[in-house]
């Protein structure tokens, strides 16, 4: 096994490790103010549900670009020959 | 391991090579229009309860049109519900045995973002003409029309890879432990895959609104600084 | 990576024709159905809201006409009352006015009674004063009452026309009742008088008559002059029952 591959399944683990990192931190605010403004005005729980629903896909999308970079790293890599 | 990034050729038509997720496309494209035109020939004025739970569901989905675009759903219905549906169905079409849905595969998707695309230039245009689509750049000011530029290309990128890393990981982490793992383990993945696939249909259609909506918004109102 | 370059133009055609198919399939009709329901709802609703403010004209016209009845009613019932009242206050004026009559009858009566109680009383008080008087003027009876009595007599037979007083002289001469017989000498006395009020001698007979009480009495053929208690009293009891 090379030096490129090696390289390539690290740096896929890093982007999903810290990929994952900012999101889920990213998202648990986001849930945790969605939470609090649901109980202060319960009236505007849809508008709230969906909006955060919307935000938290919003953030995820940097997960999930990660991810595929991560794929890409690993299967698609166009450095291995 | 196979590659989540290619999908398999099943056979030819001449020289143009059939991929397993445009025949699975068109299975599903067969079920929802039989199932629409049955429905159509059904349509009664006291409902089936079949009829009931399509209107329901056409219903909510004006309301959702109208709450998220803050218009009348009329011109918007058809495209995001036929997204909607379309989506769901192929995101949900994972359930049954040896089919991998087609929102999977890469191409699915980009097919996905590229019509989202050309739906914001399509009402975009309908509704400003194509001054004011282009117009639609040029707000809030002038100096924005290269981000505004760049934004339109990689909001249809973020789509089209939010969709596809979401439900290819779905399907690549259920294949994942179904090689660990035997016959239950799968069983929650799924279950999860079921809320994600429903979420990011929604996801997708409400951000094909909220595009369009913004697009249409900022074509349609005068633009002093042009005009002037 | 490459993309699949026919997949991705396949699955866009796919995608728009199952939108356009869907649109044609599904949504419209869909979206007929719910505004042909919606448009029926307000159908009926509309004819609802009509048949019920048709009906709330009704019930308007119903209560309108009720009050008037009502209304009818109590005009009747008024009518009906003052008629009542008219009634009672001429039955009422009838009964006053019967009842005055009755009293006024009563009072009447009671007068008439007690006019004729009077009469009856003063006749009996007349009676009375009378038998007094008389038994008053029999103890009076005397020479000097009967004198006085025959001077008043006596004058009177002076005031007659002279053919009378030679009339009563020739025809029969006079009789003079007294109440008790008189003595002789006052006979010769009251002859002597009276020839000399006659002016002529004419046969004179003396009688005694009781019922005279006191007083003298003179008849002769025509006439009769009395100046007897008899008379007096007979006057008087006349005037008294008269006064009473």
């Amino acid at each position: 096994m090379d030096w490129i591959s090696i390289a390539s399944i690290l740096g896929a683990a890093f982007a999903v490790s810290f990929g994952a990192l900012g999101p889920a931190l990213g998202e648990g605010r986001a849930v945790a103010a969605a939470m609090e403004a649901i109980a202060r005005q319960p009236e505007a729980a849809n508008t709230i549900s969906r909006t955060l629903f919307v935000g938290l896909a919003m953030i995820e999308t940097t997960a999930i670009y990660c991810l595929v970079i991560a794929l890409l790293l690993l299967f698609a890599n166009p450095l291995i020959p | 391991m196979k590659s989540p990034l290619e999908s398999a050729v099943l056979f030819h038509i001449g020289p143009v090579p059939v991929a397993e997720p445009v025949v699975v496309t068109w299975g599903i494209m067969a079920a929802l229009v039989l199932g629409s035109w049955a429905l159509k020939r059904r349509l009664r004025r006291d409902p089936s309860p079949v009829q009931s739970a399509a209107e329901l569901i056409a219903d909510i989905l004006d309301g959702q049109i109208r709450d998220t675009m803050q218009t009348e759903p009329g011109p918007y219905r058809a495209f995001v519900g036929g997204l909607f549906l379309f989506i769901l169905a192929a995101n949900w079409s994972s359930l049954i045995p040896g089919v991998e849905p087609p929102t999977a595969a890469l191409a699915t998707d980009a097919a996905l973002a590229l019509l989202v695309f050309v739906a914001v230039i399509f009402f975009g245009v309908k509704a400003g003409g194509v001054r004011g689509y282009l117009g639609s750049f040029a707000t809030p000011s002038p100096l924005m029309i290269p981000l505004n530029f760049v934004e339109t290309i990689t909001r249809t990128f973020s789509l089209l890879v939010r969709l596809f890393g979401n439900i290819m990981s779905g399907v690549f982490v259920i294949g994942i432990v179904l090689s660990l793992a035997g016959l239950i383990a799968p069983i929650p993945f799924m279950a999860l895959d079921l809320l994600t696939g429903l979420v990011q249909a929604y996801i997708f259609a409400v951000l094909a609104m909220v595009f369009i909506a913004a697009t249409v918004a900022e074509a349609s109102e005068p633009h002093q600084k042009k005009t002037d | 990576m490459s993309l699949d370059w026919s997949t991705l133009a396949f699955q866009t055609v796919n995608v728009a024709v199952l939108i356009w198919l869907l649109s044609r399939l599904l949504w419209r009709p869909l979206a007929e159905a719910i505004a042909a329901r919606r448009a029926e709802t307000a159908r009926v609703m509309a004819e609802a809201a009509e048949a019920k403010a048709a009906a709330e004209a009704l019930r308007a016209d119903l209560t309108a006409e009720r009050e008037k009845i009502a209304e009818e009613r109590q005009a009747a019932l008024k009518a009906a009352a003052e008629a009542g009242e008219a009634e009672r206050a001429r039955i009422l004026a009838a009964a006053r006015e019967e009842a005055a009559r009755a009293e006024a009858a009563a009072k009447a009566r009671i007068a008439a009674e007690r006019a004729a109680a009077e009469t009856a009383l003063y006749a009996h008080a007349a009676d009375l004063a009378a038998e007094m008087a008389a038994r008053l003027g029999r103890e009076m009876e005397g020479p000097a009452l009967r004198a006085a009595a025959l001077d008043g007599l006596a004058a009177k037979l002076g005031a007659l026309p002279e053919a009378d007083r030679a009339a009563l002289a020739a025809d029969g001469g006079l009789t003079v009742s007294t109440a008790s017989p008189l003595p002789p000498e006052e006979a010769e006395a009251a002859r002597a008088r009276l020839e000399g009020a006659l002016g002529a001698a004419a046969p004179i007979a003396f009688r005694a008559e009781p019922e005279l009480v006191a007083g003298v009495e003179i008849s002769g053929a025509h006439l009769t002059l009395s100046n007897s208690w008899r008379d007096g009293l007979a006057r008087m009891r006349k005037e008294i029952a008269r006064d009473g």
